[in-house]
């Protein structure tokens, strides 16, 4: 009731499914999160539903993490063993997934809370939307988000082989 | 004065201070070089972590068309000697799937509010990210062609006799018909398989944990969809010859002549399907390349000019997921799958029989195509 879904989905759906990928590196998944986010906030909806749909999919998350066996529920997906992104040279794609997994390294290297508050941040969140989101006190954000850009980008760059100086 | 912290520089980078706060520390960073300094440092790196990140975003999903295999519990029975109990569909994929019934709704009504293609603009912040979105090579055409859509009614959903729905890899056929009409395709389609199609389905169907039924039946219909995949100007029509690796019991096998008309004025006229005699339902922007009716399913492919390749099941019999119905609080009888390499489903019943549209789209833009169907 009030609740406008479609304006809901609209606004949401791409961000949250965005973010859940760069989380869990699985686009499927991030999908499925995604759609149950949505099918609780159609249960329960949310006042302020930006941060509540985000804060809802991290605890999915998370609860997902916790129970193994909830991974076996998990859509079966049919993979595409011989796939090549159609509109990718070789190379580009394999630099690109050189890229990918690095970052995906150095992000894994963060606390769970600062690489929340980093998604979430990227996603357009301002620091009281990432405060709702996460628990986290507003005054704490820059701090968190200062420590984990840094930490980041130390852990890309030794990735890197410290061939680049990303700072100084 | 003491030097600003970490915090303060970060959030001043993101424009998060209140406004005496950020007075503060503008005036503080022109008088301290080192503050000023370090506010660029800030400034460096929160630009270089959201490009990183947007690294972890998907690379642009292949043009592949994966069938999804549809519940299909009831069978029709007297269909039971052409349809052997062993070929029954997998239904373990719908069920974790239910949730989305509700999103279908959502999706629904988004459509009505505006394109998919809008909803790709990202927070500005997130320039890099939304250009990797509409980067996607299936997205646009596709909004485009759902948008073009939006004027056509409604056609009639075609009745089918029903079978099981297959699990088939459908990418080599559409470079073949396609590319002499548009060319765009073809370097998409370029992996064009080698071997025989049968085998290759086959093979494709043995990663699904149904293995023996969906082998099987993915070998029953790569078997006429051989035929169909070879770039002969002439339609195919009816009676294929019984392929004896698959054991084939295809009733009739078509190949729709749209395939080598052009596009857009084909597919959005509805045509007479030689083997399945029966309307084939206009899709705007898509060509139906193939249609194929077996006993108790009819699998319909289209293609757009921009070579996104789509398919159609029709099964009779609705797959009731009471699961669904019961979480969800709206009874949508529809479901969006997303399923790995950006492939997407839309199942929804209608009139007794089970639909299925597939292909590598977003969900919301194969939502909106399925609106036409219905």
């Amino acid at each position: 009731m009030g609740l406008d879904l479609g304006a809901l989905f609209r606004d949401y759906h791409e961000s949250l499914v965005r973010m859940l990928t760069r989380r869990t590196g699985d686009r499927g998944r991030a999908e499925e999160l995604a759609q149950e986010t949505f099918a609780r906030a159609v249960a329960a909806p949310p006042t302020n539903p930006r941060p509540w749909l985000f804060a809802v999919a991290l605890n999915l998350l998370r609860e997902e993490g916790r129970n193994a066996a909830t991974r076996e529920r998990r859509l079966a997906l049919v993979r595409d063993e011989d796939h090549v992104a159609p509109y990718e040279r070789p190379d580009e794609a394999y630099e690109r997934e050189e890229v990918r997994l690095q970052v995906r390294a150095a992000l894994a290297q963060l606390t769970e809370r600062d690489r929340d508050v980093l998604l979430l941040q990227a996603e357009g969140f301002d620091y009281d939307e990432i405060a709702q989101a996460t628990g986290l006190s507003r005054g704490a954000i820059g701090t968190t988000l200062a420590r984990a850009r840094r930490r980041m980008l130390e852990v890309y760059t030794q990735g890197e082989g410290g061939s680049h100086v990303t700072h100084g | 004065m003491s030097h600003m912290d970490e915090g303060t520089l970060h959030a001043l980078v993101d424009d998060a201070l209140d406004a005496a706060e950020r007075d503060a520390a503008q005036a503080h960073l022109a008088a301290c070089g080192d503050c000023a300094r370090r506010f660029a440092e800030a400034t460096a790196m929160a630009r270089q972590v959201r490009g990183l990140l947007g690294a972890l975003d998907e690379v642009p999903a292949p043009l592949r068309v994966q069938a999804l295999a549809t519940a299909s519990r009831p069978v029709a029975p007297a269909l039971g000697a052409v349809a052997p109990p062993q070929r029954r569909a997998p239904l373990v994929t719908l069920r974790r799937v239910a949730l989305a019934a509700s999103l279908l709704v959502v999706a629904g009504i988004s459509y009505r509010m505006g394109g998919a293609e809008e909803r790709a603009a990202t927070p500005a912040q997130n320039g890099a990210l939304s250009a990797t979105a509409l980067a996607r090579p299936e997205t646009a055409p596709a909004g485009a062609a759902a948008n073009a859509a939006t004027t056509t009614s409604p056609a009639t959903v075609p009745s089918a006799p029903s079978t099981e729905p297959t699990s088939a890899r459908l990418s080599s056929a559409p470079s073949a018909v396609a590319a002499p009409r548009t060319g765009a395709p073809s370097e998409v389609q370029s992996q064009v398989p080698s071997t025989p199609a049968p085998e290759r389905t086959a093979r494709r169907a043995d990663v699904m944990e149904d293995r023996v039924v969906a082998s099987s039946r993915a070998a029953e219909v790569a078997a006429p969809r051989q035929r169909a995949e070879a770039p002969a100007p002439a339609p195919v029509s009816d009676a294929a010859p019984e392929p004896s690796s698959a054991g084939a019991r295809a009733a009739a096998v078509a190949v729709a002549p749209g395939a080598e008309q052009s596009s857009r004025v084909a597919a959005s006229q509805a045509k007479a399907m030689p083997g399945g005699a029966r309307t084939a339902v206009p899709l705007s922007g898509y060509t139906v390349l193939e249609e194929q009716s077996l006993p108790a399913v009819t699998r319909r492919r289209y293609l757009s000019a921009a070579g996104t390749a789509l398919v159609l099941l029709i099964v009779q019999g609705t797959a009731s997921e009471p699961d669904a119905i019961a979480r969800s609080r709206i009874a949508a009888p529809e479901f969006v799958v997303r399923t790995a390499n950006g492939t997407s489903a839309v199942r929804w019943t209608a009139q007794g029989q089970s639909y299925e549209l597939s292909g590598a789209l977003p969900p919301d833009s194969l939502v909106k195509l399925a609106t036409q169907l219905r």
